[in-house]
């Protein structure tokens, strides 16, 4: 049955005593031989003030039932349980399809009446089912390929205003690992936004690699190019397949950096990179981040970070300058064991802080940037060597500064994250915009996002640096894209604040933690399925999540062939 | 709709001629009698009870009791291809009162439905007739009145229906009131109704595509149609249900063995058939096929159909014949309608289907009742 639309007819809607159709749902059965899948969106014919409107909705479960009322029925059917041989004639059954209502194009939710002729949505009908036509096209961005069961693709668009602000702001990616899907995800939005953004020019971009050096070499092409499918989907995209430009790539100091001259980083980039590394007076206002992993409930390591902090502050400054007591505490050796932390080898209370407190301060402290570091931890950061915080204060619109995390201890990375967090956020907050060559907008990419700001703990510097960013940042411009494993270990305000979800596949257990109660069961059931390259995406602006595709990067990757 | 609409103004047309007695809360639907078929089949076969005639020819030797009969599936031969069966639902609308006469006012939907298995397995509906009908006794009114109704009858597309003229079926319910003979009536114009589809589909019928018509092939006109000069034609009747009172004998002479249907039937085994008996002087070869094991039903008649088919020649007919569509019909044991139906272990599935298709075709209980008013 082909209508005028030409498109044809896949099933009718269906209502009975027991599933009657609603304003937010309704059901179809499915003419034999169609297929269709979760995810598919579809419209069904609806009432109208002069004619018929559309009804679309997302399939979101699929049922087969026959005429048996219980699997007795069908073993006494194939006579009494055997298995060879084809019955006779096939038992009457029919797939029904449950569908959630997106929209309808005359706002009219009435529910779907009893069999009204149902097809799949066309391009424009997705748009339109998803709100996406309701974004003026300069706030489209394109964030992935909508592929239905009978091969109709249609752009999903994010809306601007709900991923970089004033809206809504900051982009979550979850999912189990080993698909190399979130990163992957993440950088491709990225891309995105960089090519279609309004003000694309002015937005700045900042990139933690926390695993392999995969994301060193964002600003080269990948070595064999991109397969030809991979370039059809880009294109489908309306985006261009290029690697990043103007790219600054971060790099840390290692123990091995006086000798080699290398970095530590898992790979070197080709070009435009720079060394970062720690030295006390780096550090000496940031210690709350370096020891952000400390249980410290009475708050002495806390206020003996207040002390230091004081003692090697230059009061008419504010600025590093060790006076008094504190004018020989230039490095880190002499912070851990000379005055006044220690006398004669022994620990000595510093203002209300008892020595016991110091003591311990200093074994915790002496682990961290001495026993177990990886080189980062310098007594005087040598010619060339950046100081980060400086260097990430100086990004500038249409710049993607890459900061490389891989090699470092868990401390140290808590370090670097918070010092970029807290860095940008003085720049945006405190310090206010009227810096002219700041960047309208900033994005912050991290993986792990549950390290820094994990769930049910109790509050940490970092958590609170976080936290800052997620609720504040939106109207502030600095936009958070985090990704993590478990999206249940995050911090339920850092998720709640974000307006844009990205879930890939999961596990069953994770998904039906309370992180996911905004999905519908029969989607969660779904995201349980997802295959590589495939992620379920939801937006403030999307009326339900829907499941999509998105090219691979179109940059050098590690192992790629 | 549109019939109840007409009906409905016969109904108003009418009582303004005649006192009527509405039934109490508007229509009343009438209830089936669960053992309708088995009472039919005894007022089809009055005369005989006792069969004695072989009725099949075997080449390869002497007839048998019991022949096995494995099952023979549509994937090997796909023999039966059309599946017939008629439906109804009835009515009680009350009582006209016409000076010291009265009778009982009846409206009926009556359907027969065929449908076409495909070489799938799948189903689709061949041909459904939907008819309806208003019923009542004319001797019980004036002539007048009649004539009257049955204007508006015809004019509006409904059968008018005598309850009180004579037929085979409602003969069964000689003993009860006009009320209650109104269901024989309904399913004697269903059989005719069967009738007219059976007649409709013959040309498309042939030695490689068959039908199954739902119960007995004895109703007239069937059995005239069938039985008509020439091959035997493709059409059998699958009884499930069967008079229990005949008796069988095998052999001649004093060796002959005389089986009641119960023993006869206890000592077939699944995937067997009996002989096949002759009824009506030959004109039909009848006998009965076992499709399910014993021991997985509670009674030795379950299981068990009786199946029928016109002989226009009226000579015995080939046992490989009888042989083969046994076997198809064995193989009809897949699917059935367990749970559904409570005759499901002698019950076709795709006969279950096409009463089904009857029946959701005929317009539900709710709308009838709120649709048939006198006033």
């Amino acid at each position: 049955m082909v209508e005028p639309n030409n498109r044809p007819v896949i099933g009718l809607s269906s209502a009975t005593a027991s599933q009657p159709n609603s304003s937010d749902a309704f059901f179809f059965w499915l003419a034999p031989d169609v297929i269709v899948n979760p995810f598919d969106i579809v419209e069904a014919e609806q009432v109208a003030p002069e004619g018929t409107s559309r009804t679309f909705g997302i399939v979101t479960t699929l049922d087969h039932s026959t005429d048996a009322p219980t699997h007795l029925s069908n073993f006494i059917s194939n006579d009494f349980g055997q298995v060879a041989g084809e019955p006779n004639t096939a038992r009457q059954g029919t797939t029904v399809a449950h569908v959630a209502v997106l929209s309808n194009d005359q706002d009219i939710y009435m529910p779907v009446m009893n069999d009204r002729s149902v097809r799949f949505a066309d391009e424009a009908g997705i748009h339109t089912a998803l709100g996406i036509d309701q974004v003026a096209e300069r706030y489209r961005v394109p964030a992935g390929l909508i592929e239905m069961s009978n091969k109709t693709r249609a752009v999903v668009y994010l809306d601007s205003r709900y991923v970089l602000g004033p809206e809504g702001a900051h982009v979550n990616i979850t999912g189990i690992s080993g698909l190399a899907t979130k990163t992957s995800y993440a950088i491709f939005l990225i891309q995105s936004i960089l090519q279609k953004a309004e003000d694309r020019d002015r937005i700045g971009v900042i990139i933690l690699n926390v695993k392999h050096g995969d994301l060193l070499t964002i600003d080269q092409p990948p070595r064999a190019g991109l397969a030809p499918e991979e370039h059809a989907l880009w294109e489908a995209l309306g985006l261009t397949p290029q690697p990043f430009s103007n790219v600054r790539y971060l790099l840390p100091y290692g123990k091995d950096t006086p000798t080699t001259g290398r970095p530590n980083s898992f790979r070197i980039p080709e070009r435009n990179w720079f060394l970062y590394a720690y030295s006390l007076a780096d550090t000496y206002n940031k210690l709350d981040l370096l020891l952000s992993n400390i249980p410290d409930p009475w708050d002495t390591v806390g206020a003996l970070i207040g002390e230091i902090n004081q003692g090697l502050s230059d009061p008419r400054t504010g600025q590093w300058g060790p006076t008094g007591k504190w004018k020989d505490v230039t490095d880190w050796n002499r912070l851990l064991n000379g005055e006044p932390l220690v006398k004669e080898g022994q620990a000595q209370p510093v203002g209300d802080v008892r020595a016991v407190s110091v003591g311990r301060f200093r074994r915790l402290l002496r682990r961290i940037v001495q026993t177990r570091q990886t080189g980062i931890f310098v007594a005087h950061r040598p010619s060339g060597v950046k100081n980060l915080s400086q260097e990430i204060a100086r990004i500038r619109g249409g710049e993607t500064v890459v900061v490389d995390i891989a090699r470092l201890a868990d401390d140290e990375q808590t370090l670097v994250f918070g010092d970029i967090l807290r860095t940008i956020y003085a720049l945006y907050a405190e310090e206010g915009s009227e810096s002219e060559d700041l960047p309208e907008k900033v994005i912050i990419f991290v993986d792990e996002l549950n390290k820094y700001a994990p769930a049910r703990e109790k509050e940490s510097p970092i958590i609170e640096q976080v936290l800052d960013i997620a609720e504040r940042g939106r109207s502030l411009g600095v936009v958070l894209f985090g990704a993590e494993q478990f999206m249940s270990a995050v911090h339920e305000r850092v998720v709640g604040n974000c307006s844009t979800t990205i879930i890939g596949r999961s596990g069953s257990a994770e998904l039906s933690s309370p992180a996911y109660r905004f999905l519908d069961p029969a989607v969660k059931a779904n995201v349980s399925r997802l295959q590589k390259g495939e992620l379920v995406v939801s937006h403030a602006t999307f009326r339900q999540p829907v499941k999509i595709r998105f090219p691979r990067p179109a940059y050098s990757q590690e192992g790629e062939s | 709709m549109t019939a109840l609409q007409n009906l409905r103004q016969i109904l108003k047309a009418i009582s303004q001629d005649v006192e009527v007695l509405p039934a109490v809360g508007g229509a009343v639907e009438d209830l089936e009698r669960p053992d309708f078929e088995e009472r039919e089949d005894q007022a089809l076969n009055e005369g005989e009870k006792v069969f004695e005639t072989i009725f099949e020819r075997d080449p390869s030797g002497p007839p048998r009791l019991y022949r096995p009969v494995p099952p023979l599936g549509r994937t090997e031969q796909h023999l039966f291809r059309y599946f017939l069966d008629g439906s109804f639902r009835s009515y009680f609308l009350g009582t006209v009162l016409e000076n010291e006469r009265e009778s009982p006012v009846h409206y009926a939907q009556i359907g027969a439905c065929v449908l076409r298995r495909e070489d799938d397995g799948s189903m689709r509906r061949e041909r459904l007739q939907v008819k309806s009908a208003l019923l009542v006794g004319k001797q019980r009114l004036s002539e007048t009145v009649w004539a009257r109704l049955a204007s508006l009858a015809s004019q509006a597309d409904v059968d008018l229906l005598d309850l009180t003229e004579k037929d085979i079926v409602s003969s069964v319910l000689a003993d009860f009131d006009l009320r209650n003979k109104a269901a024989g009536k309904v399913r004697f114009a269903m059989h005719n109704l069967e009738a007219e589809t059976i007649k409709a589909l013959l040309p498309q019928l042939s030695e490689e595509r068959w039908m199954i018509v739902d119960g007995s092939l004895l109703f007239e006109p069937t059995l005239t149609q069938l039985s008509s000069a020439g091959p035997i034609k493709p059409v059998i009747g699958v009884a499930k249900n069967f008079r229990k009172d005949p008796q069988f004998v095998f052999g001649r002479g004093p060796r002959a063995e005389r089986h009641s249907i119960y023993r006869m039937l206890a000592g077939l085994q699944a995937e067997h058939r009996t002989a096949a008996f002759s009824a009506r002087g030959g004109e039909v070869v009848f006998w009965y096929v076992r499709l399910r094991e014993q021991t997985h039903l509670d009674y030795p008649l379950m299981g068990v159909v009786k199946v029928e088919l016109a002989n226009p020649s009226q000579e015995p007919v080939p046992s490989d014949l009888i042989d083969q569509i046994s076997r198809a019909l064995v193989a009809e044991r897949q699917v059935t309608p367990h749970g559904q139906d409570r005759r499901w272990h002698a019950h076709l599935y795709p006969i279950f289907l096409a009463e089904r298709t009857v029946k959701e075709s005929l317009l539900s209980r709710e709308a009838v009742q709120q649709f048939l008013k006198w006033r």
